[in-house]
């Protein structure tokens, strides 16, 4: 009987160390793909992606969003999934891939403002319009990175690159305008941006009350809907999507920007002021020096580069 | 009698609880209800994500086993009795820590992947296994001990002879808790890629999919059920 229960305990261990045995050759492969869960099943997501670029990974490996990143950066995958403007994409020394086949919805953020405070204050088109247009892809993802990866303060951050731009002088002049109500959506680039607002208006002679780091989309935009706030950052994708509900992804900056502006001044009286240039969208990213040497620079380099090892 | 129900308990039950687990995987993935959840609804994958979560609970509950038995068995001689007091203690304090807390925590140091999320299943389950083996064999009777020391036993025959055996029922109970238990917190192991139901739970949580949470709630439950069944059989072979 002893020998019989054993002989069970060494089965159980064997079994398990087949398994663990089975288990272990995904390490080999070549390329595998480090992405987050929602990337792993959206419709704008990998599976899609694949499909428009002609390739497919060896293996695909789900894991939280802010872990991708880490992954990609110590060489435990090739390959990953990220947003285009995270502060770590510079400070990991990883590169965005052009997707040159415009796979991607586009998310460029505006400042949205209420029509009835326009009408007001209609300086207030030129003042918060001239921040956008000099905002790019390389800019945002520096600024969330002072944010994110250096603990800077969001609103120094958003202050001292103002001044930088000459978009605001040293000392705001006292308040005689307004109030307006300045919201944000509550992760990093959002509270920049907002801060960015909130100090532009200020200098503007704005007295400025300050909503930002609301809870998400859903907040943020039906605080705007019914005037607890006047304005805030939102992305055309984003709205097209969410806001106004369309089922079909946008993939040109400037069409969506006409396409939303167009509907939210005609049904919600909102006014989309200048979008700025960079696009916070899914990106897939590679370490820079991985990139350079294999020679891959947008999505279809990849693909080539998959299918033809 | 004792004999037939010994071989119904490890075949019709388990066979049983094997059905309901087939019989889940065959339902969603024959309707998965929408293209996003029909992704990762797909036979392979399914398979791939359960024998992931499989490995993940056994490995880890064995080493947990292989750890916490001698460690309990030590704590409870009775050289080291403040030792015991102490680690008993701490144990009970540490099982209160969220298992989400300790999987970060092993995140921070030991990085992402498979590994890491063993690690973090060990530390969890060690606490139960370790504090129901000193329990137990600190619950033995001291008459017997004295009985069995008057009879010339050594401590050694003491421990495999009498204190162990009649410990069993708690040690298992302790074992049975720790592997249900891992079988749950497993699916946390996918925030930091370590695979498993998980992976269906959490994405079906991001993208609104009831059938994708259904289907890994589902599947865990009946991997639970079967574990602690099996494991109760295994005591009743052994006991």
């Amino acid at each position: 009987m002893r020998k019989y229960h054993w002989l069970a305990i060494a089965l159980v261990v064997a079994l398990t160390l087949a398994l663990v045995g089975c288990g272990g050759g995904a390490a080999d492969e070549e390329w595998v793909f480090a992405t987050d869960h929602e990337f792993s099943v959206r419709p704008d997501g990998l599976p899609d992606l694949q499909n428009v670029y002609g390739f497919q990974f060896d293996d695909v490996i789900t894991m939280d969003l802010g872990v991708t990143y880490g992954a990609l950066k110590e060489g435990q995958v090739p390959a990953a999934m990220g947003f285009a403007t995270d502060g770590r994409i510079k400070a990991f020394g990883l590169v965005n891939l052009v997707d040159d086949k415009q796979f991607f919805p586009v998310y460029n953020p505006a400042p949205v403002v209420r029509a009835e405070v326009l009408g007001e204050y209609p300086e207030i088109e030129e003042i918060l319009g001239a921040i956008g247009p000099r905002l790019d892809t390389d800019t945002m993802i520096e600024l969330n990175g002072l944010v994110d990866i250096e603990g800077q303060d969001h609103k120094q951050v958003a202050k001292d690159w103002l001044l930088s731009q000459n978009l605001i002088d040293p000392e705001a002049p006292e308040g005689t305008k307004g109030p307006i109500k300045v919201g944000s959506k509550e992760f990093t680039e959002q509270l920049i941006l907002g801060a960015m607002s909130v100090f532009a208006l200020e200098n503007a002679g704005f007295t400025v009350v300050d909503q930002t780091g609301l809870q998400g989309t859903e907040v943020a935009r039906s605080a705007l809907e019914e005037g607890e706030i006047d304005t805030y950052w939102e992305y055309t994708g984003t709205a097209w999507l969410v806001a106004l509900g369309h089922e079909e992804p946008i993939t040109d900056s400037e069409e969506a920007f006409q396409k939303v502006s167009a509907e939210d001044l005609e049904k919600n009286e909102l006014v989309w002021l200048d979008y700025a240039q960079f696009d916070n969208t899914y990106t897939i990213m590679m370490r820079q020096a991985d990139a350079e040497a294999k020679g891959i620079t947008s999505i279809s380099d990849l693909a080539r580069v998959i299918n033809e090892r | 009698m004792r004999q037939r129900n010994r071989v119904l308990g490890w075949t019709v039950m388990p066979l049983f609880l094997l059905a309901c687990g087939a019989f889940t995987i065959y339902y969603f993935v024959e309707n998965p209800g929408g293209a996003m959840a029909a992704r990762l609804l797909i036979y392979p994958n399914v398979f791939k994500l359960i024998q992931q979560h499989v490995l993940l609970v056994v490995v880890s509950s064995l080493l947990a086993i292989a750890t916490a038995l001698p460690l309990g068995i030590l704590i409870s001689r009775p050289r080291f009795r403040t030792l015991g007091l102490v680690v008993e203690n701490v144990v009970n304090v540490a099982q209160t820590v969220p298992s989400l807390a300790v999987l970060a925590l092993a995140f921070t140091f030991l990085g992402w992947g498979f590994n890491t999320a063993v690690f973090a299943l060990w530390c969890y389950s060690l606490l139960p296994i370790l504090r129901n083996t000193y329990a137990g064999i600190r619950s033995v009777s001291p008459s017997i001990l004295e009985a069995a020391r008057g009879m010339g036993m050594t401590p050694g025959h003491i421990l495999g002879r009498i204190e162990l055996p009649l410990a069993t029922p708690i040690i298992m109970g302790g074992i049975r808790t720790a592997v249900v238990i891992n079988v749950g917190t497993a699916t946390l192991a996918t925030f930091i890629a370590g695979g498993g139901l998980g992976d269906l739970i959490v994405t079906g949580i991001g993208v609104r999919r009831t059938e994708l949470i259904l289907a890994g709630a589902i599947l865990s439950a009946v991997l639970a059920i079967l574990l602690d069944h099996l494991l109760s059989q295994a005591e009743a072979e052994f006991g």
